[in-house]
């Protein structure tokens, strides 16, 4: 007799026991699709945090006082997008006899605007721009000053003294964005310190230790090079809290699922076992028959498992076209300052995982009643029916 | 040759044990048809589970053409019953989720017949059951007496060397079940297959070569 009969039998019972089947279908079905849907909301939101928390300024890899011997060329390896040149000059800002310490960020517009998000959060007038003699404020700065874009204000440094206009004012939620610094075109310094900044942006989906690997094989060990999971080890642990989280509840929900299912099976398999009772009177092994229920399970395991994650596959890829906006419950959370649009991904591990663990807590939930069937002898099976 | 030596068997335990069969001997030449009678309770069924292996005594020893069929493994017992028997019970109990054809040819699966031998045989019954119609049919769309012809089909399509059947036209009307048992009593002649019936009917045991009578568990008439 070969796997092919049983397989067989196995699909023709489970065709035939119509309604049962698509009830038992059906739980499967839904349990999966929905922890599909889940699990790609619950990554969309990490991509989320982590592009709102690096791509509003800093990038994925940050670096101070790196040596002009150190060229923005060297950081360009495989898997970064961009590299920005940063320069901080402290001083003071006056206007109409007020007067505030700040550092001042010298910083390349454009490439600015490619690559990060600050300009967003311009709350009036606009982003500056190359080669003009502008300042972008923060709204706390704006405040002390009372002033609008449009006025002049003259900054101070150990070196140089600038008239510059202000171009935008801009408020990010952030501390230690809103406060104490200022930022403007570095071609309008007189005098560039010899140290820079660097605010290194990686191609989607790029790890950020190849990248340290590569600046390291380059020579590149500098030990104010960071990434954005030593800089943000709230955010790193904010993540690790989610996805540990989003295992409790796949766990939970299939928990939950499975004992229904598990109840459901019972019930399909004992219901059925006449049809089994009489198999083993025409000579079925008890392993053939424990065979063929757990054949019964994993088909229509695979089966509903399809279904549900192309379910959930479709799901997501819907809500992945327009995203979800959450803003409204993520307006005050400084890890989604930018936007609080969320776009639902999956990895290949969460596709298959709902479909795994279903399996396998089916596969679990079908051996009590596969024992009953095996232990009992046919005719006591065909006596009690 | 069919050999029961002092067979006993009971169910329940303690002051609920009832003692189904008591001291049991018979033998029965191979390709002879054996009918046993007796009162609803008087052990027949029981019985028949034991001969077949369905059931196992609890004393006593039962040897099939030379097998003690008590001494082998649950899988050796379920190689030597889907090889060398055929159950036929009162109630068809063909497997609902299979067609008449399906059912038919399950035996044939577990016997490893090649497809085209499994479909040749098929047919061969269906047509002498006059069941080629059905095939395709669902028990469930059967009447009694095609049910119970299809349940015969599949009983003897692996040409089993020992037929066992329990009350095989109880439910059927008189005719209906004369029919099945000339069939059977025919079929049991062309393949050399002993046969062994349990029965309330007469007329069944009219083709008989020969008949035990059981009352309590006993053999009082052979």
């Amino acid at each position: 007799m070969t796997p092919a009969f049983w397989i067989k039998t196995a699909l023709l019972f489970l065709f035939r026991s119509k309604r049962a089947t698509l009830a038992l279908g059906l739980m499967i079905f839904f349990a999966v699709g929905i922890l599909v849907f889940i699990s790609s909301i619950a990554v969309g939101i990490n991509d989320s945090m982590v592009l709102n928390s690096t791509g509003l300024y800093s990038g994925q890899i940050t670096g101070t006082d790196i040596p002009d011997t150190v060229t923005r060329q060297t950081f360009l390896v495989d898997g970064v997008s961009n590299v920005l040149q940063r320069f901080q000059v402290p001083g003071i800002l006056h206007h109409r006899g007020k007067k505030q310490m700040l550092t001042l960020i010298a910083v390349d517009p454009d490439q600015e605007l490619k690559s990060t998000s600050l300009w967003k959060k311009i709350i009036k007038g606009k982003y500056i721009k190359d080669n003009q003699f502008e300042i972008l404020i923060s709204h706390d700065t704006a405040k002390q000053f009372d002033i609008n874009p449009g006025e002049k204000v003259i900054f101070n440094s150990d070196s140089s003294a600038y008239l510059l206009i202000v171009a935008g004012i801009y408020k990010t939620g952030i501390n230690r964005f809103d406060s104490k610094i200022a930022f403007c075109p570095i071609s309008i310094l007189s005098d560039q310190p010899e140290k820079w900044d660097c605010a290194v942006f990686l191609i989607p989906g790029t790890d950020t230790n190849t990248i340290m690997a590569s600046y390291i094989q380059k020579g590149l060990n500098l030990p104010t090079l960071k990434t954005w999971e030593d800089l943000m080890p709230d955010l790193t642990q904010l993540i690790e809290l989610n996805r540990i989280s989003m295992g409790f509840i796949m766990v939970l929900v299939l928990g939950v699922v499975s004992f229904g299912t598990a109840c459901a099976f019972a019930i399909f398999i004992i219901s059925n076992i006449r049809e089994y009772g009489i198999m083993k009177a025409m000579g079925v092994t008890p392993s053939e028959t424990v065979m063929l229920i757990f054949t019964e399970v994993i088909l229509l395991n695979i089966i509903a498992s399809f279904a549900g994650t192309l379910a959930g596959l479709t799901a997501v890829l819907l809500a992945a076209k327009t995203g979800i906006d959450l803003s409204s419950f993520t307006s005050h959370n400084q890890y989604f300052a930018v936007s609080g649009l969320i776009i639902p991904r999956l990895t290949p591990f969460l596709f298959f995982l709902p479909s795994f663990l279903t399996l396998s807590f089916c596969l679990l939930s079908a051996v009590w009643p596969a024992m009953i069937v095996k232990r009992q002898r046919s005719s006591d099976i065909l006596r009690s029916i | 040759m069919i050999e029961a030596f002092n067979i006993s068997k009971s169910f329940g335990s303690g002051s609920k044990n009832v003692q189904v069969l008591s001291d049991i001997s018979f033998k029965l030449e191979k390709g002879k048809m054996l009918t046993i009678i007796g009162k609803s309770g008087s052990g027949k069924s029981t019985l028949l589970n034991c001969l077949g292996g369905l059931d196992i005594p609890d004393s006593g020893k039962i040897n099939c053409f030379g097998i003690d069929i008590n001494s082998l493994s649950e899988k050796k017992r379920c190689r030597f019953q889907r090889k060398n028997l055929g159950f036929i019970f009162q109630s068809n109990n063909l497997l609902s989720y299979l067609t008449v054809f399906e059912n038919i040819v399950f035996p044939l699966f577990l016997n490893g017949y090649e497809k085209r031998d499994r479909e040749k045989r098929v047919s061969e019954l269906l047509e002498m059951l006059s069941l080629e119609q059905f095939a395709k049919t669902m028990p469930h769309e059967l009447s009694g007496g095609q049910a119970q012809r299809v349940a015969f089909a599949r009983a003897i399509a692996h040409s089993p060397k020992l037929i066992l059947a329990d009350e095989p036209t109880a439910s059927l009307d008189t005719q209906t079940g004369l029919n099945l048992i000339k069939l059977m009593y025919r079929v049991g002649i062309e393949h050399n297959s002993t046969i062994i019936v349990s029965t309330h009917d007469n007329e069944i045991i009219k083709y008989a070569d020969r008949t035990l009578n059981l009352t309590d568990g006993r053999i009082i008439g052979a």
